[in-house]
């Protein structure tokens, strides 16, 4: 059992993953090093480490991943896609180097994926869902840009996906998932629509996710709980001003003790290995319930709250 | 990690060579992707790689690319149910690995959408679905690990379904009994009840036969009061029963409106010729259906002509469901019957209904007066009303004026 966050053992974790680009885990996870990369950065950023790495490397490499088309792949070589797009995105606005952008580019390659219901596609394929809606309107927020996009068919869209227990699914039709209803909430927070969620009824689903044992909170009804939902779940809750129907102190023990207390990293229980993912969604978490140590993030934009007002109170 | 234990050690050896392996598969993939190599051996290849790492999107945009380079609209059937096989093939191989891979699963909604209607083993995809499911069910719910790839907790799945649903017409009340089963088995699996309500709304909402409201929710309410029964720990139900719950409110709470102008007021009119003013009226709930043959007007000002209902939202389709309705009701004064100075006008409503199938539970009406003040002042086309605001000065009068001049030429802002 733990009692604290071993926040020099976790950033040492990240630096050494990292490095290890060769390990069997680090291969099979190649395409998604963009997502790996945002991570493990923000982690850094929010246990203040972020000097630790090299910024120009970090930089040059993430700008060897935008194809032609304006959007960014999850590594050098793969294809384009939103899901990378905003990584990079949010990457750069770590570091402040936004400005090394063609912000008409990237944003145009967004605005072209809105389809004429609201939706967004992820990529030139097609797959619609509302995890894009999302990541559409959170990058192209960050870039200021969300004007080149028709926003009330996208928030249309994304209300027509809201579900009859409160939460919101991947289409019309779907079922509620956390994750989901994290995506949906954030963007209907970031534009300003919050007014259409029911916020008694999703927050009560939210808080349901809670277990009474553990602490943790789970995606779904009888599902286990999880560390990732604790951003999740977590942010929704706080950004529907829902965040005081949940024990926040049985929160923060199932958090802590999914660390690795010898080798550092955070695991999704406290019995299964440790990564980056829930690294990063553990710290975060801690960062939400206002843990000592961690820097504010914030709950719509996933960033750390010293960068988006960077980014939102300059011109 | 998900799945795999803390203190889980592989040999360093071993896992070396796997990643030497998908290294040296990952380079040659990448070549061909880039230089556009869609041989047989290049793809299958990329079959391979995904067969290690379902996650690998490019490869499954790569495979779309082949796919488009090999078939067209003209390509021989056999042919093209070949390709079709070998694609679904290696998404299943894939969803053994991941069965959350929401790369694998689109791509066999992709392949289905762009040539579904060229597969001859389609009706097949269903029962394909439903084994896939099943897998794994056990009589003894209480003995569910779910920490195990429970399949039917697997919402892709069910996203995949809705899709073959629809691709194959596959009837709801069918799919209905799909639900019974599962239930019948195991109560507590959260996806199937959402799956239920989306079924059971549909068809209340088609009037199928069978469905119509009142009695689909007893029925409803008596078969998940069996579910709570059995197991009361279990969320799922329960999310369910409240839905349900919440459904007879829907239905028994009345449509209610207000309107401006309000009944018994009184809208004074300074006009010297003829003008015309808005009725608004406004629902707690979205409705459609407000024209001249629900809503209808007594009055001498109106004349003969129906008045023209339009919604207030951007789309000004009449079939469209809004709140708040608006039509103009115009005078004349040229008209021998605008000698005198007061008209009393009679709106009635009556079947309207919104979205829920709520409606106005009687037919209503209200009353409004119209002062006609023809000649007694020089400011054309300003309407002001006087119910409660008898005291207003001149001052507020013309500021209040100067927001919402209305006149013919503009209309209602």
């Amino acid at each position: 059992m733990a009692d604290k966050l071993v926040a020099d053992k976790h950033v040492r974790y990240i630096l050494m993953a990292e490095k290890k680009k060769e390990s069997f885990e680090s291969v099979v996870m190649d395409h998604l090093r963009m997502n790996g990369a945002y991570w493990g950065l923000t982690t850094l950023d929010l246990l203040d480490k972020l000097g630790s790495v090299s910024e120009d490397e970090v930089v040059s490499w993430v700008m060897t991943c935008q194809h032609e088309s304006g959007g960014f792949a999850g590594n050098t070589g793969h294809d384009p896609h939103v899901i990378y797009t905003l990584s990079a995105v949010q990457i750069l606005a770590l570091f402040d180097k936004l400005s090394i952008l063609d912000v008409q580019k990237v944003s145009s390659y967004i605005a072209g994926l809105q389809n004429e219901d609201g939706s967004f596609s992820g990529d030139m394929w097609g797959e619609v869902d509302t995890r894009f809606s999302y990541i559409a309107i959170c990058c192209l927020s960050i870039l200021k840009c969300l004007d080149k996009i028709n926003v009330k068919k996208a928030v249309d869209y994304i209300v027509s996906c809201k579900i009859l227990d409160g939460g919101f699914g991947c289409t019309p039709g779907a079922e509620s998932h956390a994750g989901q209803i994290f995506c949906c909430v954030g963007a209907l927070a970031i534009t300003g629509n919050l007014h259409h969620v029911d916020k008694d009824l999703l927050g009560w689903w939210l808080c349901e996710r809670q277990d009474y044992e553990s602490g943790g909170l789970n995606g779904r009804p009888e599902k286990l709980p999880d560390v990732c939902y604790s951003w999740w779940v977590l942010s929704s809750l706080i950004m529907i001003d829902r965040v005081h129907w949940i024990e926040k102190g049985k929160l923060v023990k199932f958090i802590l003790d999914c660390q690795d207390m010898d080798n550092g990293g955070i695991s999704d229980n406290p019995k299964d290995a440790v990564d980056i993912f829930h690294t990063y969604f553990g710290v975060a978490g801690l960062s939400l319930l206002e843990y000592p140590g961690v820097k504010p993030i914030d709950p719509a934009y996933a960033l750390p709250v010293h960068v988006i007002n960077r980014i939102l109170f300059t011109k | 990690m998900h799945g795999r234990g803390r203190n889980e050690a592989s040999k360093p050896e071993e896992t070396a060579a796997k990643a030497l392996e998908l290294r040296s598969l990952q380079s040659q993939f990448m070549s061909n992707h880039h230089q556009k190599i869609y041989t047989q051996e290049a793809i299958q290849l990329s079959a391979k790689l995904l067969g290690i790492n379902p996650d690998a999107y490019t490869a499954w945009n790569y495979r779309k690319l082949a796919l488009v380079s090999r078939i067209n609209d003209d390509s021989d059937p056999s042919l093209v149910n070949s390709i079709i096989d070998e694609e679904l093939g290696v998404v299943k191989k894939a969803l053994d690995r991941n069965p959350k891979s929401y790369e694998a699963w689109y791509h066999r909604n992709w392949v289905l959408s762009k040539k579904g209607r060229y597969y001859t083993s389609l009706e097949n995809e269903l029962q394909l679905l439903n084994d896939y499911q099943k897998q794994q069910l056990v009589n003894d719910y209480q003995k569910q690990d779910d920490r195990k790839h429970d399949n039917l907790r697997n919402f892709h799945a069910w996203n995949y379904r809705r899709f073959v649903v629809e691709l194959t017409e596959t009837s709801a009340e069918d799919e209905l009994q799909y639900t019974n089963m599962i239930n019948d088995i195991c109560f507590s699996i959260y996806s199937v009840w959402h799956y239920r309500s989306v079924l059971v709304s549909s068809l209340v909402a088609k009037k199928a036969d069978g469905f119509m409201p009142k009695e689909t929710i007893r029925r409803e309410l008596d078969y998940v009061h069996n579910a709570i029964f059995t197991d009361e720990v279990k969320q799922s139900g329960w999310f369910y029963y409240l839905w349900l719950l919440d459904q007879t409110v829907k239905m028994e709470t009345p449509l209610r409106f207000s309107s401006w102008p309000s009944d018994g007021s009184i809208i004074t009119t300074f006009c010297s010729e003829f003008g015309s003013f808005p009725l608004i009226l406004y629902f707690d709930q979205a409705v459609s259906g407000v024209s001249s043959s629900t809503v209808t007007i007594d009055s001498e000002l109106n004349g003969k002509e129906d008045l023209v209902w339009e919604p207030v939202s951007d789309n000004k389709n009449s079939q469209v469901d809004s709140c708040v309705w608006v039509a103009r009701l115009k005078f004349d004064s040229r008209e021998p019957c605008f000698s005198r100075k007061e008209y009393k006008v009679k709106v009635s409503l009556g079947g309207i209904f919104s979205s829920r199938g709520c409606n106005l539970t009687a037919p209503y009406e209200f009353v409004f007066t119209v002062l006609n003040t023809v000649g007694e002042s020089s400011q054309q086309g300003i309407v002001s009303w006087t119910d409660g605001f008898d005291n207003w000065d001149d001052a507020q009068s013309k500021y209040l004026n100067s927001l919402i001049a209305l006149n013919a030429d503009t209309g209602f802002e």
